[in-house]
């Protein structure tokens, strides 16, 4: 097993998806090379799974889509996070850092004294 | 916006598209990005579709989703859109208050009266009778050669129980009215005499206690009573505990073992219930004594019923031949013997109420019209604005049903007040029905709603695509766009409207006619002013023939002392009071006849003013017990009869039932005639009838009334009467009433029927009138620039007047033609209803057509006028 194939823990996609339009709208395409290239390869995100995410993200009114023109002068949809999509994101990535801590607590405890 | 309705498979089109746009940018860009690693583009390609895995899978889920999404959106927006037809409507509605003020009157005229008919006939005809199973529960009769109906025979009953296959069983009742003894004070109760199979048949359930055992529905099985609900509490306390209760009725003490629910109610509302015991050996086949009530077995029709035991009739004539008198037989439902002949006229208003109904829709149609007319630009500058022409109908249309229901909850209001009304009015068998039923049911409501819905299609749709068709935007440029169109479909409905207030006119014109017929037609005796009192003589108080006759030898003379009283008398039955006796009877030397009978004494002719056209009245002190047995026979008995002769010292004998009770059919001598009386309706043949002397035939008076006429011209002292009554005949149970209120009562479903019809069609004539009325002054308002030009013109005010109702009187010409024909055809239907007036009476057909030109004339001269009235120089200027 390698690193590039770690699963993702259910429910983290939203939240990739979502820290990846904070800078601004992007395309799809554009979200999964961030989300690769910014853990280091780490998380591999199946792509069929990661435009799933948008369009749910989207039906649930978290990110508005529309099109536009790509670098390389492609018709191309780009997403871009709303108000409600911002609040998201602040909710859960609160929660995602409260229960890594947590899981880290636990995996560093000390053996215990006996 | 409403485009977006008539998109939806466009829209799933475009998001299948988009999700191949988006996933074939995800395949190229990848593609770049391992070009730009070194790949070529082929293996570039083949890598990137490698690493995507199965593209059409995602492409399906995606576009599932996607629709899914757009399609709610859709939905959501369709009802934003009617939430804001909604508020719009009622926006619009609210700063036009009187124009809503009158449609929602309108309607609820029309809806009021439509659904409150419709609750009378859902509680009178379509409600099955409220047994369980009640729709299978049938009445049977006899038939005789002439087709008349009669009740069965003892030995009938029996035979028919044995032979027939095509009931479950078959009950026979009688019931009188009689005296009870044992309530909280003797009453006059309406007893009922039934045989074992009766409850069962019904499937009826007691309140309390139980129903008659088969011991006690035998012969000599211990005596038992089963009271109605009413009975039980007004008469009996409503005490739970039955045991103690004895009812005493002609002499035998009855337990009381069971007390049935208040709907229970046949035979002839009966309010107390005994065990009878048929004994076909003692009775004739031709003593038809016994209704009779069945159940159907399951799957047998009530036709294939009434055939198999007509057949089962025909056998029993065959095999008895002339002891036999019914020739056939005859099954009814319950329901149909219930309802009788209430149905044709109930169904008449029901009718008339839907074309109240269509005036009133014709009426806010044309109201609807004007208003749009008005509202010309507003549309125009929405269609300007973009709004399809489905939208803008559909914006209309809302406005129709916000007012449809405001009229529908109007209308249910007005239908509950008028259905109380009827049930009180109504005659027996309407108001007995509607009495025991809630006032609107749930089948009412919806009823209302469903004529509310259908009512705003009709009223609202028309001018809906009338105002929106053409080029709605031109209406900006030009004024009066289809202005042509629309005063066509103007004239259109004023003479619709008017043509229906011509049906409704005429319907109600003929049977006013009809009724001031009827009340012209002699009855053959004058009641004003007669105090009658209806009475029965208990068994254990008089309990004989001679008890009965003493009794009277003593009451007639003593209420004839009382101050204030003229005259006196005695009858077994009044007339036009239903019932009564007739049968065969034996002329000496003429063979034999058939007549109504009576048992009377002489004062009753006098009371009721019943003239003697020949010989002498019955005497009360000539016709005693034990002098030769007298009769009076009617001027039709005379004339049927003893044709030619002088009835006087004729023989008669043999009338019904004289020798079931002395066991001799007794000669009776005539020896007067009297004038005819009508007795079994106003509008029926009078029957040849037989007097006999009640001193003479107590055993036929022990239930009978009282006539009593005042002295002079002054009415009858009620109040000694009763007092007399009370104090000396303490156990007699006795009913004060008036003669006045027998005939009232005698002609209640026609004045009903007469006043529900005239009441619908002075509703639209008023409709018609107001329509008009609104129209005409559109019109006005509309040409008041031509009028102003002709005005400067020079023309007179008369002039312009005559224009004005010239033009609308010409449309109410055509609507009158139409109506008349429309009339012409339909008044078929009244002529059973009718009396002394033909279908297609002439002067209800000139008069009706002469009354609306005139309120027609009368509400376009209004306006009219106020055209004569415009100012030509403003007119021409602004306009």
């Amino acid at each position: 097993m390698t690193d590039a194939d770690l699963d993702l823990v259910q429910g983290t996609l939203d939240v990739l998806v979502l820290k990846a339009l904070i800078f601004g709208p992007r395309h799809g395409y554009a979200v999964a090379r961030w989300i690769r290239d910014t853990s280091d390869d780490a998380l591999s995100v199946e792509d069929r799974a990661l435009y799933v995410a948008l369009h749910r993200l989207e039906d649930r009114g978290f990110v508005a889509s529309e099109w536009g023109l790509s670098e390389n002068n492609r018709k191309a949809k780009y997403y871009q996070l709303t108000t409600a999509g911002r609040r998201e994101l602040r909710a859960r990535s609160a929660r995602w850092s409260r229960y890594a801590e947590a899981v880290f607590k636990v995996l560093r405890a000390p053996a215990p004294a006996s | 916006m409403t485009r977006r309705l008539f998109r939806l498979p466009a829209a799933t089109r475009r998001v299948a598209r988009e999700v191949d746009d988006e996933l074939a940018f995800h395949i190229a860009a990848r593609v770049d990005d391992l070009v730009a690693g070194g790949l070529s583009p082929a293996a570039a390609r083949a890598a990137a579709l490698e690493e995507f895995g199965d593209l059409a899978a995602a492409r399906a889920e995606l576009s599932a989703m996607d629709r899914q999404r757009v399609e709610r959106r859709q939905r959501r927006e369709w009802w934003g859109d009617v939430a804001r037809d909604v508020r719009f409507a009622a926006r619009g509605l609210r700063q036009q208050r009187s124009f809503v003020a009158s449609a929602v009157l309108t309607l609820a005229l029309g809806v009021g009266a439509t659904t409150a008919v419709f609750s009378v006939v859902n509680a009178v005809l379509l409600r099955p009778p409220p047994y369980p199973e009640g729709d299978r529960l049938v009445t049977l009769a006899e038939r005789s050669e002439k087709g008349g109906e009669m009740r069965l025979a003892a030995p009938t009953v029996l035979d028919w129980r044995s032979l027939s296959r095509s009931f479950e069983g078959i009950a026979a009742w009688t019931a009188e009215p009689t005296t009870v003894l044992g309530g909280s004070e003797p009453a006059r109760a309406r007893v009922a005499a039934v045989t074992g199979e009766f409850f069962p048949l019904l499937r009826a359930r007691p309140l309390l206690g139980r129903t008659f055992t088969a011991d006690e529905a035998a012969p000599g099985g211990t005596a038992t009573a089963v009271v109605g609900e009413t009975f039980w509490r007004t008469r009996l306390g409503g005490e739970r505990d039955l045991a103690s209760r004895r009812l005493e009725i002609e002499g035998t003490r009855y337990e009381v073992v069971g007390v049935m629910p208040a709907y229970v109610e046949f035979p002839e509302r009966a309010d107390v219930w005994v065990p009878l015991v048929l004994s076909a050996s003692a009775e004739a086949r031709s003593a038809h004594n016994w209704g009779a009530i069945a159940r159907l077995r399951d799957g047998v029709a009530v036709e294939r019923a009434g055939a198999e035991l007509s057949d089962v009739q025909r056998r029993l004539k065959a095999q008895y031949g002339s002891e036999v008198d019914g020739v056939a037989a005859t099954v009814r439902t319950l329901q149909d013997e219930l309802v009788g002949s209430a149905r044709r006229p109930l169904l008449l208003l029901f009718g008339a109420a839907g074309l109240v109904l269509l005036v009133a829709c014709t009426n806010v149609a044309s109201m609807l019209l004007a208003r749009g007319a008005v509202r010309q630009r507003e549309i125009g500058v929405r269609a300007a604005l973009g709004a399809g022409r489905g939208r803008l109908v559909r914006q209309l249309f809302t406005e129709s049903l916000l007012l449809a229901g405001l009229g529908a909850a109007a209308g249910l209001a007005a239908g509950t007040l008028v259905v109380r009304l009827l049930a009180r009015l109504g005659p027996e068998a309407a108001g007995a029905r509607l009495a025991t039923a809630p006032a609107l049911d749930a089948r009412a409501v919806v009823f209302a709603v469903l004529v509310s819905v259908a009512a705003a299609l009709l009223f609202g749709l028309f001018p809906a695509f009338r105002l929106t068709e053409g080029e709605v935007g031109r209406s900006l440029v030009t004024r009066g766009v289809a202005q042509g169109a629309r005063v066509r479909s103007w004239n259109a409905l004023v003479a619709g409207e008017v043509a229906l207030a011509v049906l409704l006119l005429v319907g109600a014109g003929l049977l006013m006619r009809s009724f001031a017929r009827v009340l012209r037609v002699e009855p053959g005796f004058d009641g004003r002013g007669v105090l009658t009192v209806a009475l029965s003589l208990p068994q254990a108080k008089y309990p004989g023939d001679t008890a009965v006759a003493a009794a009277y030898a003593a009451l007639l003379p003593e209420l004839r002392a009382l101050p204030g009283v003229g005259e006196v008398g005695v009858v077994n039955r009044l007339p036009l009071t239903g019932g009564g006796l007739n049968g065969g009877l034996e002329i000496d030397g003429r063979g034999k006849g058939y007549a109504t009978y009576r048992a009377a004494s002489g004062g009753y002719f006098r009371a009721l003013g019943i003239p003697l056209r020949r010989g002498r009245l019955l005497d009360d002190a000539l016709d005693r017990a034990g002098a030769p047995d007298a009769a009076v026979v009617s001027q039709s008995f005379a004339d049927r009869y003893l044709g030619g002769e002088d009835p006087v010292g004729r023989r008669i004998r043999n009338l019904a039932n004289d020798s079931f009770h002395y066991g001799t059919a007794r000669w009776l001598t005539i020896v007067g005639v009297v004038g005819d009386v009508r007795d079994r309706s106003v509008t029926a043949d009078v029957e040849p009838t037989v007097y006999v002397a009640a001193a003479q035939r107590p055993f036929r008076a022990r239930d009978a009334v009282l006539t009593i006429r005042g002295a002079g011209d002054a009415p009858p002292p009620a109040a000694a009467v009763r007092a007399l009554l009370r104090e000396r005949y303490a156990s007699v149970p006795a009913e004060l009433a008036t003669m006045d209120a027998v005939l009232s009562g005698a002609l209640a479903a026609r004045r009903f029927t007469m006043a529900v019809l005239g009441l619908f069609a002075a509703t639209a004539l008023v409709l018609a009138a107001v329509g008009i009325y609104g129209v005409v002054s559109y019109r006005v308002a509309q040409r008041t620039q031509e009028i102003g030009i002709r005005i400067a013109l020079g023309a007179a005010p008369r002039q312009v007047r005559r224009v004005v109702v010239r033009d609308a009187m010409a449309v109410v010409g055509v609507g009158l033609a139409a109506g008349a024909i429309g009339a012409l055809l339909m008044t078929r239907l009244l002529s059973s209803l009718l009396y002394g007036v033909s279908a297609t009476d002439p002067a209800t057909f000139a008069a009706v057509p002469l009354l609306l030109l005139a309120a027609a004339w009368a509400a376009s001269d209004l306006p009219a006028r106020r055209a004569t009235r415009v100012d030509p120089a403003a007119a021409l200027r602004g306009g």
